[in-house]
């Protein structure tokens, strides 16, 4: 029994130490499977509480195809993936598919209930909370927001306004679904939560046209 | 071995994503004759693109595309020239047009104009017309 409790320890701590590690390399935005991860994941600031982390950063840069062969073949099938994109893809495929089906139902809500896919306007708002919101649900909060982060990552001046809506409402999506917790009706309460967060101005909306639905199935 | 066994899982994760509930790709485009026939054909004016209703954009859209006018250009010159894009293809990086408004019939068809980026995001690779909604 002692021997058990001895080994079962070690390895908690032998896991919790590499999930806490690929926390902290998510958050550093460096992109696995470049040409510098290695050089950047070196040249990180670590302190006493992730300084094991430095000698798992082969682990980390390392992935199971080019990034280069996953964007051929998401072009393949029709999708364009940004630079980040393509390195979460071919480092975490599992992770990338679930979060490739959370932007899927997220679009295919927003039709249902706006109409279209706009821009900019309260759809914009609601197709954002809700890809968070379903991401963060099926792969964690570090995970979706790596993801989603890196489909930000090529937006550049003058839309930087544009940029800095969606990330808001990624947030605000990730923070519901968190609250939320998961459970049956998951994606109706969701739905139910950003068209009242929209309603009482809280999402961030560029330009609004005044237009919030009802909610419906 | 373990690139054969990635694309297998991938390919397969995919699949079975697709297939388990009721998810639409939303990836239908219009053929250039389809164009035609629906919003017919005048020449392409970059100033009336800008300024003009979905209407006016529609009836340039097969000559636009026809002329190629903007392959291989940065995608930020396309949103200088035809102004702030309105519609949505997969990435707000990716300028979109509308072509049609949505109606209260919420079956009915919204068109866009998409320009697709190569590989890195700077470059028009491809112009397509693409259907925003309804699947």
């Amino acid at each position: 029994m002692k021997y058990f409790l001895i080994i079962s320890v070690f390895l908690f701590g032998i896991f919790a130490q590499a999930f806490d590690c690929e926390k902290f390399f998510l958050k550093s935005k460096i992109k696995p499977g470049t040409v510098g991860c290695r050089t950047e994941c070196g040249t990180l600031q670590y302190d006493l509480s992730n300084y094991d982390c430095s000698l798992e950063c082969e682990k980390f840069c390392d992935t199971y195809i080019k990034p280069e062969l996953a964007s051929e073949l998401a072009e393949f099938a029709g999708f364009s993936l940004t630079p980040g994109e393509q390195s979460l893809l071919a480092k975490f495929p599992k992770d990338a598919a679930l979060i490739f089906k959370a932007k899927m139902i997220a679009e295919n809500a927003t039709q249902r209930l706006f109409g279209r896919n706009g821009r900019n306007d309260e759809s914009d708002a609601f197709r954002h909370f809700m890809w968070s919101g379903l991401s963060t649900e099926a792969s964690g909060e570090e995970k979706a927001k790596a993801f989603l982060d890196a489909h930000e990552a090529v937006i550049k001046k003058p839309v930087i306004d544009e940029m800095k809506m969606d990330l808001e409402n990624n947030n605000y999506g990730s923070a519901s679904a968190i609250e939320i917790k998961g459970g049956k009706e998951f994606q109706q309460k969701l739905e139910k939560e950003a068209l009242k967060l929209i309603r009482e101005k809280k999402l961030n909306v560029i330009s609004p046209k005044g237009k919030v639905p009802e909610w419906v199935e | 071995m373990g690139r054969i066994i990635f694309l297998i899982g991938f390919f397969v994760l995919v699949f079975e994503i697709v297939h388990s509930g009721n998810i639409n790709l939303r990836m239908e485009f219009m053929s250039l004759e389809k164009a035609q026939q629906k919003w017919g054909s005048s020449s392409f004016d970059v100033k009336k693109f800008k300024s003009g209703e979905e209407s006016t954009r529609a009836s340039m859209v097969v000559e636009l595309i026809k002329l190629k006018k903007f392959i291989g250009k940065p995608l930020a010159e396309v949103t200088k020239k035809l102004g702030n894009p309105d519609g949505y293809f997969q990435n707000d990086a990716i300028p979109a047009y509308f072509l049609s408004s949505p109606s209260n019939d919420k079956k009915a068809e919204v068109w866009q104009l998409v320009f697709l980026p190569d590989k890195d995001f700077k470059n028009v690779k491809e112009v397509k017309i693409h259907k925003n909604c309804c699947y």
